[in-house]
């Protein structure tokens, strides 16, 4: 591959990186310091329930344990306040509550207090997280480290559920006595305490010396600069303001990767870009004209051209690494454009289609777009482009008003079952024509009835085919983790959710 | 002042509904479906008439509370104490700069006219005027961050936590942004000093036996102090105004950045808020420079068109 | 008149930006969107003189097809500020009275608050885009041209021809028309020259902040924004598209200060140069 001079120059660099990393990982971890990191936004709220954002959570997780954890690399679920869970039937959930753990404000994190803000998030009228829940009927405590949770139906997503914003645990008596304040005055059982949050400037944490967990935090505290720029926030790690920045883009990433004693890595994540289609009208709602578009775009080019051969090309919404992936789905839709226009052809457009392209103002998205359209001229697809700003875009593409398809991405939920309901369910709010896929509905529920990993997966690939062969979206890339940070830095490691974690990070020198 | 400032917000008002965009659609987050978004409006009052939120609004203006960010749940007022200061003290800076280079170079325009320097003065006033000042920002922060290493590329300190470094935050924002100022005060210097100079008090001084210098700064600059501060007034407006685009390339989370990024996620008591308070700037700005004009200059010689 | 060798100079580039108008399809050596990802952000060499962006696409090509876009969106920005902006001038300072406070408290109230942060207002409204983009700083602008329509007017006004025509019983159209747009027309086509630049540097801001010209059309602003992305990169990507800003802009003041001096020979014969800036020009009073 060559993509011209500079990226040849970051090639040797990142060799170079990656055996500083391999010589960092020795060190035992030491106590103390505070970790700067270049974080690139405001949180929409420090309440769990009312935040907004799938950014929220790098700032979330140091204040808030979840009941239960999922592990770094596969995303299955493992033990965290919660030490065991058990269906004891299909519609019974039991969790084991670890004992003798308390919020920052000593309230003791008990059954009784896991009762309360699973209950707080149900009946909770700001909550957004309400549809998450939506399985539990009631919740009941046997003694003080005992949760049921009674369900409505089967929900095997539960567990993995509890591992994000639901399972976020805050204190009662806080949230009792701050209300709607509390979105900005958080009080959890992690392994930071809130010090203070200045928009738009910085967010500041200290270390929980009642942490449940011994030895830990290694870290003094946590200072979030809030700096929306990327690339201004790689320089301020450059030169030495911040210790550590992620999500960065590939030619930002070229860039740290020349920049002296910084450490960068790349790791995949679930984050997928795609466009997303209104399926519900006009052309669009034929699927030959959906599949004439998933053969007329070059992944790889657009890999190579958008992300400089950094992300993972996308068959389906799943990455390679995660439990769920099914290696038979893959390579549908090869690039062909003549496959693209005898496909239009063959949907009544013999002299190629114009569509409607929406996409976001920011200058990486204008490029992708940039991309998209140049690809797509050789299928016989012409694509007129209309870009705004997120809020404004998002909100007319995603209500139906407008667009033929929208060039977004999709964060990733802990659990697969959550993205396909929500992206092509008949009701799903990202589908924005409303239009039923047959059979969709039905394989959905299937991959909520079984706990066994296995059957989940076969489960899934039958949503996932049902997905792929109707051409529901044009899945592009999946995003990696792009991350630098100065070599004082140490013990960070990537997760597949791509939400950074700094649960072991602790600062050598 | 209060009602100039008043109609200022109720446009802005109209303005941002006849925006598409909801921020209930924002606030409902990403596992977002109709019926939470309905229950958000309801939330947030955003599904009452247009007529009573811009009232309820006013009625908490009037009673001296802005209210609360839709989007953050910040008090409007402590987001606007908190963000303003950065970008003041960018703008007066930037006026600084401005008045430092611009005054100076004026007056030697006006005393060599149709020399050399004149038109050196003339290229440079032209360029000024003519620089994108986003451009200028790039190009600075190229040579005097990236290359140089001599000032922070990005951010802000505010000035009660660290003057120095404050200072050295604000000085690459405050060049890029003083260009324009900068012309424009050597333009109407060397303009309004020009006609000055030529009048027939000024022959009578010099056949006093005044010397050029004296002359000039006794009594040219008294004469067109009304006309700078006038010129001070107006840059002030735009100076504000321009630093939406300087805080974006600098990343200073300063009033600019706020009312973009308030106005785009439709976070309307926000917006307003800061309009409210920015007309008021710019009205009391202008206002005083009325009142200082009339002391210095009772007469009111001060013109000002079109 | 004796053209200003600097007026020659500006009417000259200007000419030459139209001609790489028209005249782009011959003259670019490559297309403004072809892309080749392998050959991004290449520095300018023989085959591609000012180097290739990071899609791979020749700048100096997408320079030339841009200046169409930067002429023709300057142009639409002011043609619509004169559209909005001059008629309630003329008829603010021609009626006087209450019409004149109304027109002039909503003048006062859009120029209270910043421009750009006005024009970023009504692009949400329109949606982003290159005329949609434009109509917005055209909106913004129109209060300069409205005040400036009526000061004029308001002198025009009290002039005896006119004074005179009104006791004939003429209608207040008919003097617009016959006697006061003729005899205002003069400043505000300087004043529309000079707002010409500003319009330029409008479009460039909004693009830079993503809202004007939309992708894959070449604009220069747009180009800024995207060579800001790759600043520590590829920093020479940033010097030509704003060169070409300023130099346009500079002939488009230039332009304005020419057509000043030939219509009005009178006023400051000394202020070459001067005296450019559309929104802040102050002057001493020449007719009072």
């Amino acid at each position: 591959m060559s993509v011209g001079r500079r990226v040849v120059l970051g090639g040797a660099a990142a060799a170079l990186a990656s055996a500083r990393l391999r010589r960092a990982e020795a060190e035992a971890p030491k106590q103390g310091g505070v970790l700067r990191v270049s974080a690139y936004g405001d949180i929409t709220s420090f309440d769990p329930a009312t935040g907004r954002s799938g950014e929220d959570h790098v700032q979330l997780y140091p204040l808030y344990d979840t009941l239960i954890d999922y592990d770094f690399t596969t995303l299955t679920a493992r033990p965290r306040l919660a030490t065991s869970w058990n269906f004891i039937d299909s519609k019974t959930l039991v969790l084991d509550i670890r004992p003798a753990v308390v919020f920052h404000d000593s309230t003791a994190c008990d059954a009784e207090a896991v009762k309360y803000n699973l209950d707080r998030v149900r009946s909770y009228a700001r909550s957004n997280i309400k549809a998450d829940v939506d399985a539990i009927d009631a919740i009941e405590t046997r003694g003080t480290q005992q949760v049921v949770l009674h369900l409505k139906r089967p929900d095997t997503a539960l567990p993995l559920v509890l591992s994000d914003r639901a399972g976020m645990m805050v204190s009662p008596t806080a949230f009792a006595k701050y209300g709607e304040a509390f979105d900005r005055n958080p009080v959890g059982a992690g392994a930071m305490r809130f010090v203070e949050w200045r928009d738009k400037d910085r967010t500041v944490y200290a270390r929980n010396d009642k942490y449940w967990q011994p030895g830990r935090p290694y870290l003094d505290g946590i200072r979030f600069a809030l700096i929306s720029d990327l690339q201004t926030g790689l320089r301020s790690v450059m030169t030495g303001e911040n210790d550590f920045i992620y999500a960065l883009t590939p030619q930002q990433m070229m860039l740290a990767r020349r920049g002296r004693d910084l450490v960068t890595s790349a790791s995949p994540t679930l984050f997928c870009q795609l466009l997303f289609f209104n399926y519900g009208r006009g052309p669009m709602a034929d699927a030959r004209v959906r599949e004439a578009i998933n053969y007329a775009i070059d992944r790889k080019t657009f890999d190579q051209a958008s992300a400089l051969d950094l992300y993972q090309i996308a068959d389906m919404l799943l990455p390679k690494e995660h439990w769920a992936y099914d290696a038979a789905l893959t390579g549908r839709y090869p690039h062909d454009p003549d496959r693209a226009r005898a496909l239009l052809a063959e949907a009544g457009y013999h002299n190629g289609i114009t569509l409607d392209l929406m996409a976001y103002n920011d200058q990486a998205s204008q490029q992708r777009a940039e991309i998209l359209i140049e690809q797509m001229k050789a299928g016989g697809i012409t694509l007129r482009m209309k870009s705004g700003a997120l809020p404004e875009i998002t909100g007319q593409f995603f209500s139906g008003k407008i667009g033929d398809m929208l060039l977004a991405a999709w964060t990733g939920r802990p659990d697969p079952s959550l993205s396909y309901a929500l992206m092509f369910g008949k009701n799903g709010y990202f589908n924005p024509g409303g239009a039923e896929t047959p059979g969709l509905e039905d394989a959905l529920s299937a991959t909520r009835v079984s706990e066994a990993l296995d059957v989940r997966k076969t489960a899934f690939a039958t949503v996932q085919k049902i997905v792929i062969d109707n051409a529901l979206c044009a899945p592009l890339l999946f995003q990696s983790q792009l991350v630098a940070h100065n070599t004082k830095v140490q013990g960070w490691q990537p997760t597949l959710l791509g939400k950074p974690r700094f649960d072991d990070v602790f600062l050598s020198g | 002042m209060l009602p100039a400032a008043l109609l200022a917000t109720l446009l802005v008002f109209a303005l941002l509904h006849l925006v598409p965009g909801d921020p209930a659609v924002t606030l409902a987050g990403e596992n977002a479906s109709a019926a939470r978004i309905s229950e958000i409006r309801h939330l947030t009052g955003l599904d009452r008439p247009l007529a009573v939120q811009y009232l309820v609004w006013l009625n908490g203006v009037l009673h001296g509370d802005l209210s609360r960010s839709l989007l953050s749940g910040m008090p409007v007022a402590q987001a606007i104490a908190e963000k303003l200061p950065l970008s003041l003290f960018i703008v007066v800076l930037a006026m600084a700069f401005a008045l430092v280079l611009g005054v100076p170079l004026g007056i030697l325009a006006a005393t060599h006219t149709g020399s050399i320097i004149d038109g050196v003065v003339s290229g440079l006033a032209a360029l000024g005027v003519a620089l994108p000042n986003f451009w200028l920002a790039m190009i600075l922060v190229a040579l005097f961050a990236i290359d140089l290493h001599w000032l922070p590329a990005t951010g802000a300190v505010p000035l009660r936590d660290n003057p120095i470094q404050a200072l050295r935050h604000a000085i690459l924002p405050a060049m890029a942004l003083a260009a324009g100022g900068m012309a424009e005060v050597a333009r109407q210097v060397r303009g309004a000093l020009t006609v000055v100079l030529r009048a027939p008090f000024v022959r009578n001084l010099h056949a006093k036996g005044l010397s050029g210098a004296a002359i000039v700064w006794r009594h040219g600059i008294r004469n067109i102090a009304a006309l700078l501060l006038t010129l001070l007034a107006l840059l002030f407006n735009r100076t504000l105004g321009a630093t939406v685009v300087i805080e974006t390339v600098f990343a200073i989370p300063g009033i600019g950045s706020t009312m973009v990024e308030a106005a785009v996620g439709k976070d309307f008591p926000m917006v307003q808020g800061v309009v409210l308070v920015m007309a008021l700037l710019v009205i009391m700005s202008n206002l005083l420079v009325d009142l200082v004009i009339g002391w210095i200059d009772p007469r009111g010689r001060r013109s000002v068109g079109p | 008149m004796r053209l200003h060798p600097m007026s020659a100079l500006a009417i000259l580039w200007l000419t030459v930006l139209v001609l790489l108008g028209f005249l782009a399809p011959w003259l670019a050596p490559a297309s403004p969107t072809a892309q080749n990802p392998a050959e991004a952000l290449l520095p300018p060499d023989a085959r591609h003189w000012l180097g290739t962006d990071d899609l791979g696409r020749d700048v100096l090509s997408r320079l030339i097809y841009g200046s169409p876009v930067a002429l023709a969106a300057s142009f639409l920005a002011v043609a619509v500020a004169a559209l909005i902006g001059v008629p309630p001038g003329l008829l603010a300072g021609f009626a006087g009275g209450w019409i004149d406070m109304l027109i002039g408290r909503l003048v006062d109230a859009v120029l209270s608050f910043p421009a750009i942060i006005l024009a970023v207002g009504i692009t949400g409204a329109l949606g982003a885009g290159l005329i949609d983009g434009m109509i917005a700083v055209g909106v913004v602008f129109a209060p300069v041209l409205a005040r400036l329509a009526r000061a004029e007017t308001r002198l025009v006004r009290a002039e005896p021809y006119v004074e005179a025509a009104r006791g004939f019983g003429a209608s207040t159209f008919y003097l617009l028309r016959r006697h006061i747009l003729p005899n205002v027309a003069e400043p505000l086509i300087v004043q529309m020259t000079l707002l010409l630049a500003q319009a330029l540097l409008a479009e460039a801001s909004l693009s830079f902040l993503g809202l004007g010209a939309q992708p894959p059309a070449p604009s220069w602003g747009a180009m800024l924004a995207r060579a800001y992305t790759y600043m520590e990169i590829a920093p020479e990507q940033m010097y030509a598209p704003g060169l070409a800003i300023v130099f346009t802009s500079l002939a488009f003041n230039r332009l304005g200060e020419a057509l000043r001096a030939a219509l009005d020979p009178h006023k400051d014969p000394s202020g070459h140069f001067f005296d450019t800036d559309p929104a802040t020009t102050i002057s001493p009073d020449r007719r009072a």
